[in-house]
């Protein structure tokens, strides 16, 4: 008996010794962060500003994020958030009200706490019609916002609609103490220097031009983080140059590659890590139907056959976007992924030209119908390389099935005066389109007045209406099928020639880990990358 | 000497208003808008108007020109529709960006072209005159992208011992003045070289042709009789008769000093006047640029002023006048 009781206990401890050991071989695969180090982030073009009232710019938004909290944190679907400065809210049941609790650990960085005081001062400046700031009309069915005590804020709206939990989210919370210290115009031209923050970084210096240097914001609410000591966007205004300093180490992050490059730094840089994803972006030729040329639906998907999308994708983008069917991207919650891509087909190009009436009357290589040559100016604008790439292979495609065009290129702000007022015939440009699935501003029939995005002149009562109905469905699901629908006539319809999806390409040495871009943004996440003590290098 | 700045500051004001006058109408009436940065579904087209009577655009131009006109009087440059800050700040920050590159440029340009100049002269048709006259136009030929591309290429690539972008290292403020001066001038060097000594070849061969001329004159040959050393004859006799045309092209150079050096600021990553003129000129930031304007018409009105002030106090048979003009 007291031999097997030895034998028990020496196996108990042997077990307990292997589990040990094993628990710590476990630990040590999984690394844990490590505080320290410095990014440095290549960037082409400095910010305008970074102040939220003032700038419109997606890049100085990825920045400013990191310098203020806004109350949520919106999901890559775009349909669901996180909590943020509000660590949880609720509608009331009639959805006129909703409420906000904040989190009582958040002070700015002159040691003030955030309270629901902020928000309602947000909200008043957001609004302010002396202020004019950008994303006013997000605001616009908002009555009121009511504090209820330091922690709580409330939401009144008049209107009740599926997007009032993104609308309200949109925009930063700025300091009360800030915001009523100044006159609008003064809010406007503040420095982001003079503005308390935060979120997890300050800005230690702005050399305007060179470079723009973040470190840890020390009153941040979660204890420990950021990781980095410092974050440095390194201004470099030259692609090339970019591209150097990458391979060369001298940047660890830059995004916006250009996909030529992508096999190049595979292959030459393995310590890079690539990240791919589909943007909100897309690229078009636009159709003006003003011009009698285009005014039929059925020319305009001729013109569209007669165009390889797929040849334009593969020898600019590399691979490296994806074909467009849709007014809406693969990204968005609405985005409808079985409209098939109008084939590219000359042959059935010329027939359906033909049968609209088009025929080489003077044998000169170029279709007319009434005395009246199928040609027009290609519009896109300078400095856009891949933009007059495109213009140069869709002439020569379109001049396989008899249309002649004239590629024309100039500034862009020229260039955008003329499309505004309906002064083209043909046009490349592309959107950037916000994360609501709302087709009114670029499809509406309203959109065509003065100063409107509908710069095709477009107008099919079906889609608007079907597109004020969906736009009020709470529920996407229902919603789905109705915006589906939109898509499906309005690539029919062919206003565009909706060419390609491109894709974000961004590149980061393999030494910092916790890196999770999304298609928001690079850098959302950007207080939790990390870098191991061995391989912080630095400046 | 006082009437005569009175008067030439009475005619440049006026020279200046009436620039900035054509400047304005022409910015104004050139197709584009500056509110095209805001063109983007996001933003809604209400919101646009808003901002544009915000910034007073949506005034009749010549209701716009008489307020922009009143301010700028009263010393107000107004503020960036791009920026929107005080286009005072926005100078303030470029203005002494530029002016480093461009005194250092200046400089090099003057001291390189005038020695080189005076050393052709002073060894007419020898191999040095030969070598420097053919290497300072070879220099002078290349385009100074090109130039600079190549100067990076060999000095921060290969060599790796210089800098080849921006006007100073990341972090290096916080390491003290001296480190901060030095690591400066490391960055300077080759964008001065680039603007600087590769211009030299036209000073040298206006030194050199002003130097000759004036070495053929009697009293050179007098002052050579009299035993005088050869560097006194040219430094002493010579190069100050040489130096009016000399003074001339310096005079001439003063608004490069703020107009800036748009190509050299681009591939170096400088921020100066250069940059910031272009980006506002296609960013349609018509306070911007009015103000540059002012103040490259500014420059070129006291180049020409200091010139003629110059002149007079090299050549004393040269007096400024009370017509406002040079006379001897």
């Amino acid at each position: 008996m007291n031999i097997d009781r030895k034998i028990f206990r020496g196996a108990a401890g042997c077990l307990v010794v292997v589990l040990i050991l094993a628990a710590g071989s476990c630990s040590g695969r999984r690394k844990a962060a490590q505080r320290g180090g410095t990014l440095i982030v290549g960037e082409i073009n400095d910010y305008e500003s970074l102040n939220p009232m003032q700038t419109t710019d997606a890049h100085a938004r990825d920045v400013y994020d990191l310098l203020f909290l806004s109350l949520l944190y919106e999901n890559e679907d775009f349909l669901t958030f996180k909590p943020r400065l509000a660590k949880s809210w609720e509608f009331s049941p009639d959805r006129k009200r909703l409420t906000f609790h904040l989190r009582r650990d958040v002070v700015w960085s002159d040691g003030q706490k955030c309270t629901a005081y902020d928000v309602q001062a947000t909200f008043r400046a957001q609004t302010d019609p002396e202020l004019v700031w950008s994303g006013r009309h997000l605001k616009q069915h908002v009555d009121s916002v009511e504090v209820i005590d330091d922690w709580t804020v409330v939401y009144h709206f008049s209107h009740i609609y599926p997007y009032q939990l993104m609308d309200v989210n949109d925009g930063p919370i700025l300091p009360k103490h800030f915001l009523e210290s100044r006159e609008p115009a003064q809010i406007k031209m503040a420095a982001i220097e003079e503005i308390p923050v935060n979120g997890p970084f300050r800005i230690e210096e702005w050399v305007k031009g060179q470079s723009l240097t973040l470190v840890p914001n020390r009153y941040y609410y979660e204890p420990g983080k950021p990781y980095l000591d410092k974050v440095i966007f390194k201004i470099i205004p030259d692609q090339t140059t970019l591209i150097t300093q990458l391979r060369s180490g001298e940047i660890d992050c830059m995004e916006s590659i250009p996909p030529r490059e992508i096999e190049n730094l595979s292959r030459n840089n393995p310590e890079l890590k690539i990240f791919d994803f589909p943007t909100r972006a897309y690229i078009y030729l636009a159709w003006n139907s003003l011009n009698p040329l285009f005014a039929e639906p059925r020319v305009r998907r001729a013109l569209t056959m007669g165009i390889d999308r797929k040849l334009i994708i593969d020898n600019l983008y590399y691979g490296f976007a994806e074909e467009c069917t849709s007014p809406f991207v693969p990204l968005l919650w609405a985005y409808n992924p079985n409209i098939q891509a109008i084939p590219y087909d000359p042959e059935g190009a010329r027939k359906i030209l033909a049968e609209e009436g088009f025929a080489d009357a003077d044998g000169d290589g170029f279709l007319e119908r009434g005395g009246r040559k199928l040609e027009f100016d290609l519009l896109t604008n300078q400095g856009n390389q891949i933009r007059n790439d495109i213009q140069v292979m869709v002439t020569a495609q379109l001049e396989k099935i008899g249309v002649k065009v004239n590629p024309v290129v100039m500034e862009w702000t020229v260039m955008l005066e003329r499309y505004k007022t309906s002064q083209y015939d043909a046009v490349i440009n592309a959107w950037r389109i916000g994360t609501k699935a709302d087709l009114a501003p670029i499809w509406g029939c309203e959109a065509r007045r003065e100063g409107g995005y509908n710069r095709v002149n477009y107008c099919n009562q079906v889609v608007d209406s079907l597109n004020a109905l969906a736009c009020q469905m709470l529920d996407f699901d229902e919603a789905r099928p109705l915006f589906h629908r939109i898509q499906e006539i309005i690539y029919q319809d062919q206003p565009y020639t909706f060419l390609y999806v491109p894709h974000a390409l961004f590149a980061l040495d393999n030494r910092f880990q916790g890196a999770r871009p999304d298609p928001i943004s690079m850098y959302h996440n950007l207080y939790e990358w990390w870098v191991a003590k061995s391989d912080a290098g630095g400046e | 000497m006082t009437i005569f700045l009175l008067k030439r500051a009475g005619q440049s004001l006026l020279l200046v208003l009436i620039v900035l006058t054509i400047t304005f109408f022409m910015l104004h009436l050139a197709p584009g808008d500056p509110m095209a940065r805001y063109y983007h579904p996001d933003i809604s087209p209400d919101t646009v108007e808003l901002m544009r009577e915000q910034f007073g655009l949506d005034k009749p131009l010549i209701q716009q020109y008489f307020y922009w006109m009143g301010s700028f009087l009263r010393g107000d440059f107004g503020v960036s529709l791009r920026y929107n800050r005080p286009v005072r700040a926005l100078l303030a920050q470029a203005i002494p960006n530029t002016l480093r590159l461009t005194v250092a440029a200046l400089a090099l340009y003057i001291i390189v072209g005038v020695l080189l100049g005076i050393m052709s002269a002073a060894r007419r048709y020898s191999l040095l005159d030969r070598l420097s006259t053919v290497g300072a136009l070879f220099v002078y030929s290349i385009p100074s992208f090109w130039l600079a591309l190549m100067l990076i290429l060999l000095f921060s690539l290969k060599l790796g011992i210089l800098p080849s972008s921006h006007m100073q290292s990341l972090g290096v403020s916080a390491r003290g003045a001296f480190p901060l001066f030095m690591d400066r001038l490391s960055h300077l060097i080759l964008p001065a070289f680039v603007l600087g000594v590769a211009s030299a070849a036209g000073m040298a061969r206006y030194t050199r042709g002003s130097m000759l001329d004036v070495l053929r004159e009697d009293y050179i040959r007098t002052a050579r009789a009299k035993g005088l050393s050869e560097g006194q004859v040219l430094l002493k006799h010579a190069l100050r008769n040489a130096a009016l045309p000399v003074v001339t092209i310096i005079g001439l150079s003063i608004p490069f000093l703020l107009g800036g050096a748009v190509i050299t600021e681009k591939i170096f990553s400088w921020p100066g006047m250069g940059q910031l003129t272009v980006d506002s000129i296609y960013a349609r930031d018509y306070p911007v640029v009015l103000a540059v304007n002012f103040v490259v018409a500014l420059m070129v009105i006291l180049g020409n002023l200091l010139a003629d002030i110059g002149y007079a106090l090299l050549d004393p048979r040269i007096k400024v006048g009370p017509g406002g003009g040079r006379s001897s």
